[in-house]
């Protein structure tokens, strides 16, 4: 331990010294905190919409109280700290403290690498008897012996006991070291360098990474997916089909257990790959992923639309979800009568019913089957709003008012018809990132680290024997990098193996000891 | 509920487990002030507490049919348990019996909440949660929090035993309690003098009920925990007010604002049980908090009254050390494990190992709380007292990532836990 430090201390220009000072990453790590705890309870724009902001804090009276006190800082609308404070992890002040300590790790990865360098190295460098009884734990024992044979069974017991490699054979007086765990020094070194794996990973990500979405109905195949990432619709390079659409519910009917889709990558009719994805099982093909996320139900609606005046009709099949609530908002403007009639479709209810003013869906199940539509033609001077109702066709219900409205004079009879059909589809979740194989690497070298840095410990024992007048004297000394309180207990252990092998498997008796720092019975 | 049989619903074990663990909590305190007069009874309170816990989420597990891992309810539960052994784990591995007392309060604490969520039966998890990385995830997590909670517990007796001025303690307490007071309904307890409950319906929040009385209670709690605060940091703030009036009054209006607080919550928890539309689980939330300060200001109480016999009683300043550093070498790396699982599962079930979630982030402060403490730890003039600052401050991190993130910040994938 001493060693490594001298080394440090004797570096170099006061920059180097500044960044691998534990100070320094203990300030960096707090400020670090600090602006993640703001990250925390601040809601930050990338991660949350508007809506999700106000729907949470309509249910959370608390949140309530931390908007309010928040609302103060709206005060100071052109504060140039404002927008930081809504996206802390893009504002120069968290990005800049990021890289400031990824430039202690490395520094102090490289310094601590360099000093731990030498620990393998095999040691001849003997140690005096002084040195020894310095050390935080030694015993000192006073054996009555007939010397010379008792030094060299003793040798060879401790040898093959402990292991020993590190043998200084110096005269008459044979000193032993041995060392165990010494990997576990480099336990910490290890977790540094798996967080600039996963700090550099995460780099990567941010350039890297795409996220998108698509819906897929049974049998149906799709070139392209919206990206979220570039906010536009970006093509595979190949087309993907979904089949076997299944969902499992849970005994109770109304939980959902599990969503199944079996996806087909093909490109000029040839499988690139092929997999029945579920829930936290994806598709891999070329670092891209396919997550099965979602599900939902989707309806094919028809309209009729007859022209009073000429009494041509023609029918318009809808597909209802997926080009409407699901596809990012999208909505498609139709054509109908030469051109003189457009109308876009707003929302469609399965089971239509006004609660407190409102128009909302009762369920999912085609109870009541209402579809609310936006017309407009030449002589309106703003379109209509309508609601249709395929059980009922000839009511003409207008949004406006909420009751039945001079609609007779209306060149179109628009009806929607008893035919809807159900189908479900699937939510895939598109994603790329070539981040996580290098953080999940920082992830595994981080696992590493910790259990060698946290579970072992490094320790090292010297044993010197000196002949005496009388018999021998023999210290044992220890220490460890850490871990003091087990250490103790293992050097005691040590030393009763000791004790038990001088007064049993040989004709010694020992006639005193002297313990520092250790347990255990001084005297016979 | 519509459990027909008292032994199948593991309710009732929560609540006799909470029971055994306050009779442990008294036993644990009669041994620390009157050298082990109850022997071995407080650790047997604790075990029989702890089996009988066990029972009930043995029971839990049975009915749901897969592992109870998946919402905050069970979460808490396995927190609790999680505590106890821990503790029972440092008592014999480091010889010192009075540990439990400093533990025991927490853990009633969570068992409290636990008794006041939102009842919730076991199973049907939504498919995102079903992934062996998730149980993984949790299991960890538990582990980590558990040693953590004993972690603070080590450190606040290191307060103690570093002889830190015991104002401190009880200013911690009022200082608390008056926060908390006044979070209550945002600040409508304190400008309407009484408690409103409200009860989620279809159409958001609706008041169901003013309760005048425990408001009223409550009002007086918050202004003698104020003047507790403001007489405590009086005193702390300069040296030589030991004989002054602030000093003498400082100690009498902290009682008061706990017996209010007392009154206040007993009352508040009668009246949600008698209440025809109310349950005890109406107001989890504010409830939960107030029973907190109810435990805190108690414990404190006694820390104060009681603060050279607890010097006697606690153990030398390394062996406290040593327990800080063993609870920090079982949460630091089961908290990394934590945060790595996590990552790996949403990267299984979203696409993205990281999401900028409040949940997540939490998780990465406490992570950064506890490195903290390991490099003070290793730094010359930074160890002893400056370190045990920042493990209680890394369990305050804790403790937010756990529950505070759920009702402060926005929610987010964690969402249901």
């Amino acid at each position: 331990m001493s060693k490594i430090k001298e080394k440090r201390i004797k570096t170099k220009n006061p920059l180097y010294r500044f960044f691998i000072s534990k100070r320094t990453a203990i300030v960096l790590i707090v400020i670090l905190g600090v602006f993640t705890f703001l990250g925390t309870v601040i809601p930050q724009e990338d991660v949350f919409s508007d809506e999700e902001i106000i729907a949470h804090d309509q249910n959370r009276p608390i949140s309530r109280t931390l908007n309010n006190i928040l609302s103060v800082f709206e005060i100071a609308d052109s504060a140039p700290w404002k927008s930081s404070i809504y996206a802390v992890y893009h504002s120069w002040w968290f990005v800049l403290s990021v890289l400031l300590l990824t430039l202690s790790l490395i520094l102090c990865s490289y310094d601590r690498g360099k000093a731990l360098a030498g620990i393998y190295k095999k040691s001849r460098k003997s140690f005096s008897e002084n040195e020894l009884k310095s050390k935080e734990m030694s015993a000192e024992f006073q054996i009555k012996t007939d010397s010379d044979e008792f030094v060299e069974s003793f040798r060879q017991w401790a040898k093959n006991k402990f292991r020993i490699r590190e043998e200084i054979h110096n005269g008459k007086t044979p000193r032993f070291r041995f060392q165990k765990q010494r990997f576990s020094r480099f336990g910490f070194l290890l977790v540094h360098i798996g967080l600039l794996f996963v700090i550099v990973g995460g780099m990567i990500s941010a350039f890297t990474r795409e996220k998108g979405f698509t819906w897929l109905s049974e049998g149906e195949e799709k070139s392209s997916y919206f990206s979220r990432t570039e906010e536009k619709e970006v093509p595979f390079g190949y087309t993907v089909r979904a089949e076997d659409l299944e969902r499992v519910m849970y005994e109770n009917g109304k939980n959902v257990k599990d969503w199944y889709t079996t996806l087909i990558l093909k490109k000029g009719g040839k499988i690139l790959a092929q997999k029945r994805i579920e829930v936290n099982d994806p598709l891999v093909y070329q670092g891209r992923r396919f997550y099965q996320t979602s599900w939902d139900e989707g309806y094919i609606i028809t309209m009729t639309i007859t022209e009073k005046a000429t009494g041509l009709s023609r029918d318009y099949k809808i597909d209802i979800g997926r080009n409407l609530e699901n596809a990012e908002g999208r909505r498609k403007t139709y054509r109908s009568g030469d051109g003189k009639l457009y109308f876009r479709v707003d929302k469609f209810y399965p089971d239509f019913r006004i609660e407190n003013g409102r128009y909302i869906t009762g369920s999912k199940i085609l109870r009541n089957p209402a579809l609310s539509v936006r017309v407009y033609w030449e002589e309106l001077e703003e379109p209509k709003s309508k609601i249709l109702f395929s059980r009922f066709p000839d009511l003409d219900f207008s949004m406006m008012s909420g009751e039945s409205d001079e609609t007779q004079d209306d060149p179109f009879k628009i009806i929607l018809n008893d035919n809807i059909q159900k189908f479900y589809i699937t939510g895939i979740e598109v994603g790329y990132d070539a981040g996580t194989d290098v953080v999940y690497m920082g992830f595994l070298i981080i696992v590493m680290g910790i259990i060698a840095g946290f579970y072992f410990y490094h320790r090292t024992v010297w044993a010197l024997l000196q002949k005496k007048r009388t018999g021998v004297s023999l210290i044992v000394a220890g220490s460890a990098s850490k871990n003091k309180y087990q250490f103790s207990r293992y050097m005691e252990h040590i030393i009763r193996d000791m004790r038990k092998y001088i007064t049993e498997k040989t004709d010694s008796s020992i006639k005193s000891v002297i313990l520092r720092g250790l347990r255990g019975k001084e005297n016979e | 509920m519509n459990e027909t049989s008292f032994l199948l619903n593991d309710l009732n074990y929560y609540f006799t487990a909470t029971f055994f663990y306050i009779l442990s909590a008294i036993a644990y305190g009669v041994n620390l002030f009157y050298r082990d007069k109850l022997k071995q009874a407080s650790r047997i309170f604790a075990i029989l507490g702890l089996v009988i816990h066990s029972a009930g989420m043995t029971i839990r597990w049975l009915k749901a049919g897969e592992p109870i891992l998946t919402s905050l309810f069970e979460m808490m539960l396995w927190f609790a348990w999680g505590a106890v052994i821990v503790m029972l784990i440092i008592e014999i591995k480091f010889k010192y019996k009075p540990f439990g007392f400093f533990v025991m309060p927490l853990v009633i604490i969570i068992m409290g909440i636990i008794l006041l969520m939102p009842w919730r039966s076991a199973g049907a998890t939504m498919p995102a949660l079903q992934s062996v990385w998730l149980y993984f995830h949790v299991a960890v997590a538990i582990v980590s929090y558990a040693a953590f909670l004993a972690g603070f517990s080590a450190a606040v007796m290191y307060f103690i035993k570093k002889n830190l001025r015991k104002d401190w303690f009880a200013f911690a307490a009022s200082f608390y309690s008056t926060a908390v007071l006044l979070m209550i309904n945002r600040f409508e307890l304190i400008t309407k003098q009484s408690f409103d409950i409200y009860v989620r319906t279809s159409r958001g929040m609706q008041l169901a009920d003013s309760l005048r009385g425990v408001g009223t209670i409550l009002f007086f709690a918050f202004i003698f925990s104020l003047a507790a605060s403001v007489l405590y940091i009086l005193k702390l703030s300069s040296n030589n007010m030991e004989n002054s009036l602030v000093s003498k009054l400082a100690q009498p209006v902290y009682i008061l604002s706990t017996i209010s607080l007392l009154i206040g919550t007993a009352f508040l928890i009668i009246k949600l049980i008698s209440h025809p539309h109310l349950t005890i689980t109406s107001q989890p939330a504010e409830t939960a908090f107030l029973m907190s300060c109810v435990i805190i200001g108690l414990f404190c109480l006694i820390v104060v009254s009681k603060y050279r016999s607890f010097q006697e009683r606690i153990p030398k300043e390394d062996l406290l050390d040593s327990i800080q550093y063993y609870t920090v070498t079982i949460g630091f790396p089961f908290l990394t494990l934590t945060i790595i699982t996590g990552a790996i599962w949403a990267n299984k079930a979203w696409g993205s190992y990281w999401g900028n979630d409040p949940k997540e982030l939490a998780a990465a402060v406490t992570w950064l709380v506890y490195a903290t403490y390991l490099h003070m730890r290793i730094t010359k003039g930074w160890r002893g007292i400056k370190a045990a600052i920042i493990l209680a401050i890394g369990f305050v991190a804790v403790m937010f990532t756990l529950i505070g993130v759920t009702y402060l910040a926005p929610g987010g994938l964690h969402s249901y836990i």
